[in-house]
């Protein structure tokens, strides 16, 4: 599961984020079961029982109740937002840039630094070639509709919307191939507007951009 | 039959509203089924791509628009005059003009279907671009933003309704903090469809003057804005999933008292959290957007959590009015007590959701989509069928059957659960939502596997339901008054009441007349014996 | 109906809240418009409740146990039968329809609907102008 293998700088820090709510919210679930459940064991109808006692407010524990929840939310929204922040930031000067067009129903990838442009239709998925432990900016679009482009292995998506350029970072902190997938319903192929993520070595992203992306990987 | 077309009296509207909402119901489940079986297994071709898409497109339209919402409106239009002590809603026809447009509405987008190009298909959010006509050219989307526009006429005419009628009908005595915890979710729905409906009927007729007037609202190549779209759709769109679930609240929050024989707990909170629910929903809207780059995320993240403690607090007085209480775990409560474990699921996951970081991975996936249909399905359906079960012995006179009734809440617990649990790892292992098909990786082929049975016990239940009611008509055991010891007027007069409702009323000094009274009886009879 | 108010008050002093803060801190021309609308609707809204408390003498806000005085009570006529509202319904549904596709049904859908505004007044009138609508 990608949550498990997070593959970038990024999505380290996302993962952070999965696991703190993860824990509340076990926790919160827990807690929460037990008070539900516990009362339909513990004080089921028995046959000779008359009115039981007819409380209906209790101001203390409105306090718990509103106050604890409170806290619980406050305390997780520090946190979350830190790494929000973390993760939309975007470096001074990107080792490499790929602008991403996303279109009805494939996706094309261009390096301005390099001149090489990988397109790809729904039968032949394209891959994006990015260098280990390096920063790239994606500057993303669309030419037609909504699209979205999710790598779960970097857990991380942002849509692809025409009239918007929106620019992110990925530094990518494992070697492999990962999957890519549409994420914004666009139309008849959506399922199939796919694309790959291949992290190489520095090395190795350095000849293949030099190629004009000939050489084999 | 030309009775029923011609009635406005808000009894028979509220069984027509709530009969035509099961119907819709109905229709939506079975393309459910069609989803779940082209998703059985990876790279299936049971249903082709076009036809995939109206599917689930009219699933999602006809889920929300056609039922969820509106039976809460209906049971709403049955039950207010009722538990206010009023003979009818403040505007009749207008109530009868809400359910006619409502039902018009609904047929004119399931119309969609049969027409040339097939029905709309660009998901029951229909997101321009891709709903503009240049991309979806045929009539059925057309047909799909009339039938919305007429079902959201209906909503707001309801709503006015509700709320006069709340406001000036109630019975001597009846002041607005003794009225029914559900009557009052009613009124907090009510104010929610006046501030979110407009701007609905204001995108649409946008949209519809993009797509036949040469407009270009959501069009870039020409000044328009296609994050436009998303703002407008959603200031309605969230407000409208709160629509969904206050008046369930408020089915919930009656049976669980009534079976707890206890008093509502914390009733003054009950009525301040529905509004602070109502209130903030307005302004959680773009945390359906945090992946469009363009919203700000800290504020909406930030409102979409404070959204989580009232709605804690509700939580907090349910358990309040089972505690110390003696508990009877009739089908109405035992679908009261499946709301709240699994809306509580639902509603963990809607707090993840709102962080963004999480919601970068996890928006648009199936992890999403289990979210919702927790809320949707696990919460609202659930406190659809423990209103059911509760109500129905009044509105129709006869008793359903309370063995089967059981039978089919576990069935229908572990079918949904089957159904929807997994469809969290699914989304976590990288599935995308709205997709025909998916590759045979990670585990998504024996999760979907799973979601798939989970359907078909769904549907069983639902048919076990249907022979539920079949039967209770058949075997018209009558039903008293009060056949469960209830709180409220509407267990005061017959089952079912007259017309007009009542011959008489209780005296109305505390939120429990019907208790009241039977408490008293109780005394005078001990003092004569 | 004090209570009536304090709900229109409360909500349009939230909504002014909200749409400021949300104007201030993201600037962002949609959501601000729409906030800010809502926020003048439920001012509209509040002043009318202010207004309307003033006149009003329900017997719905009666603490005390007036059931027997208010029996027999006049409530006013309540309609049982109308075939205005699924005419009217139908009619809206002709207009829409041929706002997109038929012009002509535009026109009869829109002189249908006025025609039976008017014929619900005359039936509203036939109640002796006290039934509900």
């Amino acid at each position: 599961m990608p949550l498990f293998h997070p593959a970038s700088v990024q999505a380290r820090l996302l993962s952070g984020d999965w696991t703190i709510f993860l824990v509340a919210s076990l926790g919160v679930a827990v807690v929460m079961y037990a008070l539900i459940i516990l009362p339909a064991i513990v004080w089921r109808r028995r046959p000779d029982s008359g009115l039981p006692p007819q409380f209906n407010k209790n101001q203390r524990w409105s306090i718990v109740y509103i106050g604890v929840p409170f806290l619980l939310v406050a305390g997780l929204f520090v946190p979350s937002e830190l790494r929000q922040k973390q993760v939309d930031a975007i470096a001074s000067s990107p080792s490499v840039v790929v602008n991403v067009t996303g279109f009805r129903w494939s996706w094309r990838f261009e390096y301005p630094q390099s001149g090489v442009t990988v397109v790809g239709t729904p039968r032949t998925v394209p891959t994006l070639v990015l260098p280990l432990d390096e920063t790239t900016q994606i500057n993303l679009t669309s030419v037609d509709v909504d699209h979205s482009f999710w790598v779960p292995a970097f857990l991380f998506k942002r849509d692809a919307l025409p009239g918007y350029d929106n620019h992110f970072d990925l530094t990518p902190t494992r070697i492999g191939e990962f999957r890519g997938v549409c994420s914004q319903f666009c139309g008849i192929d959506h399922a199939y507007m796919l694309f790959r993520v291949r992290v190489v070595p520095v090395a190795t992203f350095a000849r293949w951009s030099a190629s004009k992306g000939r050489a084999t990987l | 039959m030309i009775q029923w077309l011609t009635a406005t009296d808000h009894k028979r509207i509220g069984i027509m509203y709530m009969v035509s909402t099961f119907f819709f119901f109905v229709v939506a489940g079975l393309l459910a089924l069609v989803i779940r079986t082209q998703l059985a297994a990876p790279n299936l071709d049971i249903v082709s791509s076009h036809t995939y898409s109206q599917v689930f497109t009219l699933h999602g339209t006809a889920m929300v628009f056609l039922f969820v919402a509106p039976f809460g409106l209906g049971l709403a239009n049955y039950l207010v005059p009722l538990q206010i002590g009023a003979p009818d809603m403040a505007f009749p026809r207008l109530n009868a003009t809400s359910l006619w447009l409502f039902i018009f509405g609904g047929l004119t987008v399931l119309s969609g279907a049969v027409v040339a190009g097939g029905a709309a298909a660009s998901g029951w959010s229909s997101y321009a671009p891709l709903s503009e006509i240049r991309i979806s050219a045929g009539a059925g989307q057309d047909l799909w933003i009339i039938g919305i526009l007429m079902v959201s006429i209906a909503s707001i005419l309801t709503a006015v309704n509700l709320m006069t009628t709340v406001f000036l009908l109630r019975a001597p005595g009846m002041t607005m903090w003794r009225m029914p915890i559900f009557t009052w979710e009613i009124v907090a729905t009510s104010l929610l469809i006046l501030m979110a409906f407009p701007p609905l009927a204001s995108v649409l007729a946008m949209l519809l003057i993009d797509r036949h007037l040469g407009g270009h609202f959501f069009d870039p190549s020409q000044g328009g804005n296609v994050v436009l779209y998303q703002h407008l759709w959603w200031f309605f769109g969230h407000p409208e999933v709160y629509i969904m679930i206050l008046p369930y609240f408020g089915i919930v929050t009656e049976v669980v008292a009534v079976f707890s024989r206890k008093p509502v707990f914390g009733y003054v909170e009950l009525v301040l959290a529905a509004f602070a629910i109502a209130g903030l929903s307005m302004g959680v809207w773009a945390h359906h957007m945090f992946t469009t780059g363009a919203v700000n995320d800290a504020f909406f993240s930030a409102t979409s959590f404070l959204i989580a403690i009232p709605t804690g607090v509700k939580f907090f007085n349910w358990i309040g009015t089972m505690w110390k209480g003696s508990i009877e775990l009739t089908t109405p409560m035992l679908f009261a007590l499946g709301f709240m474990l699994n809306f509580l699921i639902g509603g963990i996951t809607g707090v993840m959701l709102a962080s963004p970081p999480i919601d970068f991975d996890a928006h648009n996936s199936y992890f999403l989509v289990a979210h919702f249909h927790y809320v949707l399905g696990g919460g609202s359906l659930f406190a659809i069928f423990a209103g059911l079960f509760f109500w129905f012995p009044k509105v129709f006179g006869v008793q359903l059957s309370e063995r089967l009734g059981k039978w089919f809440f576990w069935l229908f617990f572990l079918g949904f659960n089957l159904t929807f649990f997994p469809m969290h790892i699914m989304g976590l292992e990288g599935m995308p939502r709205r997709v025909v098909t998916y590759p045979n990786i990670e585990h998504l082929a024996l999760l979907n596997g799973l979601a798939t049975a989970g359907a078909f016990v769904i549907a069983l239940a639902v048919v076990l339901f249907g022979f539920i009611v079949l039967l209770a008509f058949r075997k018209r055991v009558p039903v008293p008054n009060d056949p469960w010891g209830g709180y409220t007027l509407e267990w005061a007069t017959s089952s079912p009441p007259p017309e007009f409702n009542f011959h008489s009323l209780p005296n109305i000094s505390s939120e429990r007349p019907v208790f009241d009274a039977r408490q008293a009886a109780a005394r005078a009879a001990e003092g004569l014996a | 109906m004090r209570t009536f108010v304090a709900l229109f008050l409360s909500s349009a002093t939230f909504g002014i809240a909200i749409a400021t803060i949300y104007n201030l801190t993201s600037h962002e021309l949609a959501g601000t418009f729409l906030l800010g609308i809502m926020a003048a609707a439920l001012v509209f809204a509040a002043g009318y409740a202010i207004v309307a408390e003033r006149d009003a003498n329900l017997d719905g806000d009666r603490k005390d146990e007036p059931m027997a005085e208010a029996a027999g009570e006049d409530l006013g006529i309540f309609t049982t039968s109308s075939a205005w509202p699924i005419l009217m319904a139908l009619s809206v549904l002709v207009f829409l329809i041929g706002a997109i596709w038929v012009p002509f049904l535009l026109f009869t859908g829109l002189a249908a609907m006025l025609l039976i505004v008017w014929r619900l007044g005359a039936e509203s009138n036939r109640t002796g102008g006290r039934g509900s609508i």
